[in-house]
């Protein structure tokens, strides 16, 4: 592995696992997920936490037993990443701080477009709210400050950035990240068994929309 | 067979166990904020001890029951009347048709429960009845109860046990709720970012401040300095967590706290005291006591045994 990985006791009932390789860290959460001996397993965005009940085993057997799924040849799972390819609306009434963005970067919603939908992001986090998740790898010209004060109501499929990553809102809700557009797709299914698209290591890919198309779009 | 929503208060919910399993897409645990309240208000009318139950804030609250029901209140400390007859919690009421059930202001404490024999009826998301508003999901159409509202009350539950006998919460299990609070807490993998060491943390008493909700609840009078710009990583919190923003004043994250954060991680609340977070209310004072894991897990076995005692083996303190 190159690099070490420190457990350590976040509460009487969590450890902090720090991990910086995503693949890594992706990889391990799928195992301890699996392995069924965890409550939770959270990623992070330079590791991993999991809880465990201290009724059923002690912190330091819980840390020997995380220590050792370290230590264990990690057999990757079968990759399940999907590639997903999301309609996007970036007309002005979709777009509420595209002026913000463009003061920013000083490019032009043009060009801010062309970048948004020319890179090929990675879904590196879910977390914050239900199924907001985190992108990686977008244009390094695209990382913006968050608005000083935060949107109190943003829609469902609102998408925004900051600090270098690419944010999408998979419910409404209140949120402080610049948003350039927003989608027409669900990504949030209440009547499915896992009511959220999106999981880290997929490949997101954006795809430009006009609002004629955002309003018919069926999926 | 239902519950009339007369005078919801401030903001009364829906809430039963927690959603467990969901946080790593964000999804917040919810359920009661005070758990050992509510599952003593089950016990009273001999639901399990996560059955969805009614968390009623602070303020005064009016309910009318549309027939006969077994209940049972617990939780923060208030005048509560049917009928304007004064009546007693931690015991077992059993309330005619069109009753009308009131609780005065609080004078202490943040919650009260009122657990109804059969559960209240709702919208189940992602294994759990609780309501997390944030989203609008769970419970009663994901929302705080207005009045006019009507909860249904789950029938069949509530008819297929036998009669329910009448009892009381023996005194010795009842919480202790007041103005002052003591809470054991472990250092967090950021206390060394706290100017002065943990001690400058612990040996402190902190005031509540007006921002508290069923995320968590600000602490001030006592205001810290950290050796960090205030923000790290983004990583895991949980019911429990205190957080330490750059404004220096603590923020101890409950029942709704969102999955992840990137605040310093200065201390962490034991599992086996964080029932009492759901009873914290502004103006109330806190002080934590240093506790390591392998004692906090020792307290943890002793409570919940005596606990388990009264409410049964499926109870937990989480």
């Amino acid at each position: 592995m190159g690099t070490v990985e420190t457990v350590f006791h976040l509460s009487d009932d969590a450890l902090g696992l720090t991990i910086t390789r995503k693949k890594r860290r992706n990889d391990l959460a799928h195992l301890l997920r699996a392995s069924g001996q965890w409550l939770e397993v959270v990623p992070g965005a330079e590791g991993l936490t999991v809880q465990y009940d201290p009724l059923t085993i002690m912190p330091d057997a819980a840390q020997k037993q995380l220590e050792a799924a370290l230590a264990a040849p990690v057999i990757p799972p079968q990759s399940t990443s999907k590639t997903w390819v999301i309609p996007v609306c970036y007309e002005a009434s979709y777009a509420l701080d595209m002026t913000y963005v463009c003061a920013q970067t000083g490019l032009t919603p043009e060009e801010i477009i062309a970048r948004h939908t020319r890179a090929r992001h990675s879904v590196d986090m879910i977390g914050f709210t239900p199924g907001f998740a985190y992108l990686e790898g977008g244009a390094p010209e695209l990382d913006v400050p968050r608005l000083k004060t935060p949107h109190t109501y943003l829609p469902a499929g609102a998408i925004g950035l900051a600090g270098g990553l690419c944010g999408l809102y998979a419910l409404p809700g209140p949120g402080g990240w610049p948003i350039i557009g927003r989608t027409p797709m669900a990504l949030f299914d209440v009547t499915r068994a896992d009511p959220f698209s999106l999981e880290p290591g997929d490949e997101v890919r954006f795809e430009a929309i006009s609002s004629t198309e955002f309003e018919s779009w069926t999926p | 067979m239902a519950i009339e929503v007369i005078n919801p208060g401030l903001q009364t919910t829906i809430q039963a166990g927690p959603r467990t399993g969901w946080r790593h897409k964000g999804v917040p645990a919810s359920g009661a904020a005070d758990t050992l309240s509510l599952a003593l208000a089950n016990r009273l009318v001999a639901n399990p001890p996560d059955a969805p139950a009614l968390e009623v804030t602070v303020s005064a609250a009016k309910f009318r029951f549309t027939h006969k029901s077994v209940v049972a209140i617990t939780g923060g400390i208030a005048q509560i009347s049917v009928n304007d007859q004064a009546v007693r919690a931690h015991e077992t009421l059993t309330l005619q048709p069109n009753d009308a059930l009131n609780i005065d202001a609080f004078t202490k404490g943040a919650r009260i429960y009122i657990a109804v024999a059969g559960g209240t009826k709702g919208a189940n998301w992602l294994d759990s009845y609780s309501t997390y508003l944030p989203a609008g999901l769970g419970g009663h159409q994901g929302r705080t109860l207005q009045a006019k509202d009507l909860i249904p009350i789950d029938f069949l539950a509530a008819h297929t046990e036998e009669p329910i006998q009448k009892t009381v919460t023996p005194s010795d299990l009842r919480p202790h709720i007041g103005h002052s609070w003591m809470l054991r807490a472990m250092p967090g993998p950021d206390a060394p970012f706290i100017s002065g060491g943990e001690s400058e943390f612990y040996n402190r008493t902190y005031g509540v401040s007006r921002r508290a909700s069923r995320m968590g609840a600000e602490l001030d009078s006592h205001i810290l300095k950290l050796n960090s710009d205030g923000r790290l990583p983004s990583a895991a919190v949980f019911p429990g967590t205190v957080q330490c923003p750059p404004s220096g004043k603590p923020f101890l994250l409950m029942a709704d706290a969102q999955a992840t954060g990137g605040y310093p991680r200065i201390a962490h609340v034991i599992r086996a005291d964080r029932h009492m977070l759901g009873q914290i209310r502004p103006g109330d004072q806190i002080q934590f006591r240093r506790c390591m894991p392998d004692e906090a897990a020792r307290i943890l076995k002793e409570k919940t045994k005596l606990l388990q005692g009264w409410l049964g083996d499926a109870f937990q303190l989480r």
